[in-house]
C-alpha cells in the first residue's frame, strides 16, 4: 500500500513537474510572441510615423533629397529607447506604359527590440495639381468660336518641351455653350475614352466638349479653379514667392514671369498688346470681381511659349505659344470680332508645366495628404 | 432760370451721347489722325477714334475711361514710332461699312491690322489686331 501511494505520489510529481514545465514554456513562448508583436507593432508605427513626418518635411521642400540611409533624431520619432530609424530619400525612374516616369522614393527602416519594419514610399517628382476644371486645352465657359481662331489647339498631353505623352491628355476644347470651328483651327486632344486624337480640321467631335454644365455653377474666380478659398492665389501673388507678382496696371509687371502673376484689372478695362516677356512661365491671372478683365493682342518675346496655366476673364487675339492650358472665366467672350493668321500659334497641354506651375500653391498648405502626389506605399 | 437750367443739363446730356466727331471720313484718315493724336500723349482724344467692342457705334462717353485705361499700354509702346501704312482694303456690298487697314511699324517689326466701322459717315477703329514678325 506504502509502495503504491509513493508510486502514485511519484507518478503524479513528474505529471505535474511536466505541466508545469510546458505550461512555463507556453507561458514563455506567450510572453516572447507578446513581446515580438509589440515591438512588431511599434516597429510598424514607427516607420509610418517617421514616413509621414519625412513626407511633410518633402512637401515643403520638394527638392530635399537624403540619398544614404540616415538615422532620424531620437526626439522626432517620440518614443524612448531601444529604436532607431534610418531613411533615405532618392530620385528614382519608374516605368509605367511603356514610358519613364520620374520619382521619388522614401525609404525608412524602424527598429524597434529585435523587430524591423520597413517602408517605402514612391511619389510623384512633380507635386503640382492638374485642377480638374482643366477640362480641355481651352476651357470656358463661353462660346470660344471667335477666341480660338485658326490656331492650333491641342489637348493631348506634351512634355515641358512641346513632345507627345501618349494617352493621357484632355479634350481640345470644352465649352459650356456651343462650339463651332469657324475658323478652321487644326484641333486634338485626348478623348473621353482616354484615346489620343490628332490634330485636324475638320476635328474629331469626341475631342469637343460642348455645353458642359459644370455642376450648375462654373468658377467664376480663379481661387475656384483651382479649388482654394476665395483670395489664396492673391495673397501667394502678394507676397511674392517664387517670383510672384500681384498689379493692377500690367505695366508695373517684372519679367521673365514666375510663380503667381496676378493682373487684376479695372471692370472693363482690356490690356492691349500685352507682352509676357521672354519665357514666361507659372499661373497667370487676369481678373477681376466683375469677371470683366480682358487680354487682347498678348504675345511673348523671342517666340517662347508661355509654360503653366492661363486663367483670364477675357482673351482675344492670342499671338502667343501655350505649354499648359488656358481656362476663361467670363461667360461673355469675343463674339463679333474676328482673328485671322494665328495658324502659327498654338495651344498645348501640357500637364508636366501646370503641375510645376501650381507647385507654389500646393507647397502653401499643411501636412503631407493631397501634397505629395503619392504613387505606391509598401509595408 | 429753370428753363436755363434745364437747357444746360440738355447740352449736357446731349454730349454724353454723342461724342464729337473728328474729320474721320475716311479709313486711313482715321488712323492717320488716331496715331497723330497718341504721339501727343493725348488719351481722351484717342477715345473719340474708337468704336463700341459690340459694334454698336461710335464708343460712348461712359466708356471714355475704360478706354483710356486699355490704350495707355499702346500708346506708350507706339508713341513716336513710325506707322508705315501698306494696304487699305474697304468691304463691299454687306461689308460696305467695314474697311481695315494694314500698318508697318518697322522699329517694333510689328505689323498692325486696323478694322474700322462706319457710322454716319465717319470710320472708327473696332479692333486692332498687332502681329510680331
Amino acid at each position: 500500500m506504502g509502495r503504491a501511494t509513493l508510486l502514485v505520489v511519484l507518478g503524479a510529481s513528474v505529471v505535474l513537474g511536466t505541466m508545469n514545465l510546458q505550461i512555463n514554456q507556453r507561458s514563455e513562448q506567450a510572453m516572447e510572441n507578446m513581446v515580438s508583436y509589440f515591438e512588431r507593432t511599434l516597429a510598424r508605427d514607427l516607420a509610418n510615423q517617421a514616413a509621414e513626418y519625412l513626407l511633410t518635411q518633402l512637401a515643403d521642400s520638394s527638392s530635399w533629397r537624403v540619398p544614404t540611409l540616415t538615422r532620424l533624431p531620437v526626439d522626432l520619432v517620440d518614443v524612448a529607447d531601444a529604436h532607431s530609424a534610418y531613411f533615405s530619400i532618392r530620385d528614382t525612374t519608374l516605368r509605367t506604359n511603356g514610358e519613364n516616369r520620374s520619382a521619388i522614393k522614401l525609404v525608412v527602416e524602424a527598429t524597434y527590440g529585435r523587430q524591423m519594419h520597413t517602408v517605402v514610399v514612391l511619389a510623384d517628382s512633380l507635386f503640382g495639381i492638374v485642377p480638374p476644371t482643366v477640362r480641355g486645352a481651352f476651357t470656358a465657359n463661353g462660346p470660344l468660336d471667335q477666341t480660338i481662331s485658326d490656331m492650333q489647339i491641342d489637348g493631348r498631353d506634351h512634355d515641358e518641351n512641346g513632345n507627345l505623352i501618349r494617352n493621357s491628355g484632355v479634350f481640345g476644347v470644352s465649352s459650356g455653350t456651343v462650339f463651332t470651328n469657324t475658323q478652321n483651327a487644326q484641333i486634338g486632344g485626348t478623348d473621353g475614352a482616354g484615346i489620343d486624337r490628332p490634330m485636324s480640321y475638320p476635328e474629331d467631335p469626341r475631342i469637343i466638349e460642348q455645353n458642359y454644365p459644370w455642376g450648375g455653377a462654373f468658377p467664376d474666380n480663379p481661387d475656384k479653379v483651382l479649388g482654394l478659398p476665395e483670395g489664396t492665389l492673391k495673397t501667394i501673388a502678394q507676397s511674392g514667392e517664387a517670383g510672384s507678382q500681384y498689379v493692377t496696371d500690367p505695366k508695373y509687371l517684372r519679367f521673365p514671369l514666375r510663380g503667381i502673376t496676378y493682373v487684376e484689372l479695372p471692370a472693363g478695362v482690356s490690356w492691349k498688346g500685352a507682352k509676357l516677356g521672354s519665357d514666361p512661365s507659372g499661373v497667370l491671372i487676369v481678373h477681376n470681381t466683375s469677371v470683366n478683365a480682358r487680354v487682347e493682342n498678348i504675345s511673348t518675346s523671342n517666340n517662347t511659349p508661355f509654360r503653366g496655366l492661363v486663367i483670364a476673364d477675357y482673351m482675344f487675339h492670342l499671338h502667343l505659344d501655350v505649354l499648359g492650358a488656358i481656362l476663361l472665366l467670363s461667360p461673355n467672350l469675343e463674339r463679333v470680332k474676328e482673328c485671322k493668321g494665328n495658324q502659327d500659334h498654338k495651344v498645348f497641354y501640357s500637364q508636366k508645366t501646370i503641375k510645376q506651375a501650381t507647385q507654389l500653391i500646393v507647397k502653401k498648405g499643411s501636412g503631407w495628404k493631397g501634397r505629395v502626389p503619392i504613387i505606391g506605399w509598401r509595408e | 432760370m429753370n428753363i436755363f437750367v434745364h437747357i444746360i443739363l440738355a447740352v449736357f446730356l446731349l454730349q454724353q451721347a454723342t461724342p464729337p466727331t473728328p474729320v474721320n471720313d475716311t479709313p486711313l484718315k482715321t488712323v492717320e489722325q488716331f496715331k497723330a493724336t497718341l504721339d501727343k500723349s493725348d488719351l481722351a482724344g484717342l477715345c473719340l477714334f474708337m468704336a463700341e467692342d459690340d459694334a454698336s457705334g461710335p464708343l460712348k462717353r461712359i466708356h471714355y475711361e475704360q478706354m483710356q485705361r486699355s490704350l495707355e499700354n499702346l500708346m506708350t509702346m507706339w508713341r513716336g514710332q513710325r506707322f508705315i501704312y501698306s494696304v487699305v482694303e474697304i468691304g463691299t456690298g454687306k461689308q460696305a461699312n467695314q474697311a481695315s487697314i494694314k500698318v508697318e511699324v518697322p522699329n517694333l517689326s510689328q505689323q498692325i491690322k486696323f478694322v474700322l466701322l462706319k457710322f454716319n459717315n465717319a470710320w472708327y477703329i473696332f479692333d486692332m489686331e498687332i502681329y510680331f514678325k
